[in-house]
Formats: structure tokens, C-alpha cells, sequence
């Protein structure tokens, strides 16, 4: 009885902390969310099964579109000027739960930081994180879904968004 | 009894077509300032006799009604209205697409879709300059729509040598 009282205590101790760290992101991209210095993007799973379905001839497209029929939503938190850009990316990377996260690639340039990390479930790559400071930008992207990472790199063609060209920086990481 | 019957059609016919747009349209078409366009099947068609490209007519003619509502000024829709529609929108259907919201610029997309159909698209905007809501339902394929944004896409590009494209994330069905 006891040991089923702990193991129960234990797994929902877990799942709380678990959803606390989800939780940490989504409390950060919903703090700026109403900021009118920050550009909010939200592309939810259902455009990305839709853009999925288009069949056409372009090679391009179905490399691409084998990368967006898994892809769960995007959110994106951008802001191109400003005053405060670091000091963002730094409470945004105190906010980031490295122990659920594994970092996949750090580049500091001068100015210029950027940092990704993943959440993975066994193989599968479930969450794709960047995270860009620039003293005058700051950058926050979240892909969900299934994530390949050999091929999410080819979306940095597609998406329009400030910072979704660092994505390349996986493939050159890879290579 | 009879007249009992009737009412009770009338009524319900009235919520249907309210239930079309989850209030907006209604509540907010006879507003101060309001511009209010309801484009039934017919004028969308005879329309669509002027327009050149035959993938564009196509496209144009598979509209079975369209409806835009703006207000030049503000928005006067209140968060209370806005959580409603969203609330109803959600259980009659209609999924978000994408949310965009650049400075005080709010734009949100909304569509029903069955396998690759396109039924219904509402866009729900709000800026400085106005703000309004767009309906627009029929059939369209996704591949229909694709085919008509990739070649003005194309003729973009020929036109002013490169694409024009505002700094948001283009609908992954548009390619660079």
C-alpha cells in the first residue's frame, strides 16, 4: 500500500514538473505576447496538415512537405528593434528547462547568440527550440510534432520569419 | 398549429444562418461605421466572367457565398465577443490556422476543411487603419488554391524581379 502511495506520488510529481516546464516556455512566449514590440506567430498543426495534403511536381515541395506532415505547430516570439536583446535572450535561457531539453547546437558570434535544443521521446525529436539574441533582436522559435532533423533545415526556405534561416546552422552542424 | 409550425421554421432557419458566421456578423452589421457586404453565389459567378485566367475563374466560381464586415475606425468587437466566437467556432468546426499579431496588427485564420476541401475561411483582423471579418465558403481544393498561388507567385516575381513578401511566415503552401 505504501509503495503503491509512493509510486503514485512519484508519477504525478512527475507529470506536474513535466507540464511546470512546458509551462516555463509558454509563460514566456504569453509574457510578450501582447508586447508591440514583439511580432507573435502561431501556425497550428491543422495548416500543417493541410499544406501536407497539396500534391504537386515541385521536388522541392514534396521534400518539404515530408518535413510538414509531422510537424505539430510553430509559435514564434520576434522582436527586430530593439534596445534589449540579450538581456532577453538571457531570461529567456534561464526559463528554458535544460534538464528536459538536450542542447543541439551553441554559437555566440561577437554579438550574436544562438542556441537550439531538442525534446526527445526515445528516437523521435518531439520539440525543436531556438532561441536568438542579438542586442538589437531577439528571436524565439518552438517547432512541435515529429521532427526530423536531417530535413528540418529545407523549412528555413519556406518560413518568412526572422530566424528561421539559424535553422541551416543543423545541417552545417550535421555535415 | 400551423402557424405554430411556421414560427418555429422561421426561427430556426434565422439561427442557422446566424450560426454561419458565430454572431459577428450579425451583432456588428448594422454598427455605427460598419460596412457590411454579404455576396451571394450568383454575383461571385457572374463576377467571375471578368476575370481573365481560367484557374482564377475557377477558383472564383466555386465561391457559394462570401461576407466582409469592416469598420475603418476600431474595432468594436469586445473580448467577450471575440471568446464567444472562438468558442463557437471551435465546436461547429473550424480550426485555427494561424495567428498573427505584429505590432497592433491582430490577424487570425480559421478554416473547416474535410480531406483536402477547403468549406469554409474566416479571417478575423484588426489593425489602426480597420478592422473586420471575412467569410468565404465553398469547395476549394488545396491544390486548386495552391495552383493559383504559385502562379502569382510567378507572375510577382517576373513583374517586379523579386517577390514582394510581407515579413510574416508565408502559408507553407507558398514557396519562395
Amino acid at each position: 500500500m505504501k509503495q503503491l502511495f509512493f509510486s503514485l506520488l512519484f508519477l504525478f510529481a512527475g507529470a506536474f514538473s513535466a507540464t511546470a516546464q512546458n509551462d516555463a516556455i509558454t509563460r514566456f512566449f504569453n509574457q510578450y505576447a501582447e508586447d508591440e514590440r514583439f511580432t507573435v506567430v502561431y501556425i497550428a498543426p491543422k495548416l500543417f496538415q493541410l499544406a501536407a495534403k497539396i500534391e504537386t511536381d515541385d521536388e522541392d515541395w514534396n521534400n518539404i512537405r515530408e518535413v510538414v506532415k509531422d510537424l505539430g505547430g510553430l509559435r514564434v516570439l520576434v522582436a527586430d528593434s530593439i534596445v534589449d536583446g540579450v538581456a532577453l535572450y538571457k531570461s529567456a535561457l534561464s526559463k528554458v528547462p535544460t534538464n528536459e531539453y538536450s542542447e543541439l547546437l551553441t554559437v555566440r558570434d561577437k554579438d550574436e547568440h544562438v542556441r537550439m535544443w531538442t525534446k526527445d521521446s526515445g528516437n523521435i525529436i518531439e520539440e525543436l527550440l531556438l532561441l536568438v539574441g542579438k542586442p538589437d533582436e531577439f528571436v524565439l522559435l518552438s517547432f512541435t510534432g515529429k521532427i526530423d532533423l536531417d530535413k528540418i533545415s529545407s523549412l528555413s526556405k519556406v518560413l518568412d520569419v526572422k530566424g528561421a534561416d539559424q535553422l541551416d546552422k543543423i545541417k552545417t552542424t550535421k555535415n | 398549429m400551423k402557424t405554430i409550425q411556421f414560427f418555429i421554421a422561421i426561427f430556426l432557419t434565422a439561427n442557422a444562418v446566424q450560426a454561419q458566421d458565430y454572431g459577428l456578423y450579425w451583432k456588428y452589421k448594422d454598427h455605427d461605421g460598419a460596412i457590411a457586404v454579404s455576396v451571394p453565389r450568383w454575383a461571385t459567378f457572374a463576377g467571375s466572367a471578368f476575370i481573365d485566367e481560367k484557374a482564377d475563374r475557377k477558383l472564383v466560381r466555386k465561391i457559394r457565398k462570401a461576407r466582409v464586415l469592416f469598420f475603418e475606425d476600431a474595432s468594436p468587437f469586445s473580448q467577450r465577443d471575440l471568446k464567444k466566437f472562438v468558442r463557437k467556432s471551435k465546436r461547429r468546426g473550424l480550426d485555427e490556422l494561424v495567428t498573427v499579431r505584429s505590432g497592433k496588427t491582430h490577424v487570425r485564420v480559421l478554416a473547416k476543411s474535410r480531406n483536402s476541401t477547403i468549406k469554409k475561411i474566416v479571417v478575423l483582423f484588426s489593425s489602426p487603419e480597420g478592422a473586420g471579418l471575412v467569410t468565404v465558403k465553398g469547395r476549394f481544393r488545396l491544390d486548386e488554391i495552391n495552383r493559383v498561388i504559385e502562379k502569382s507567385n510567378k507572375e510577382g516575381k517576373k513583374k517586379d524581379g523579386d517577390p514582394k513578401i510581407p515579413n510574416l511566415p508565408k502559408v507553407p503552401v507558398i514557396r519562395a
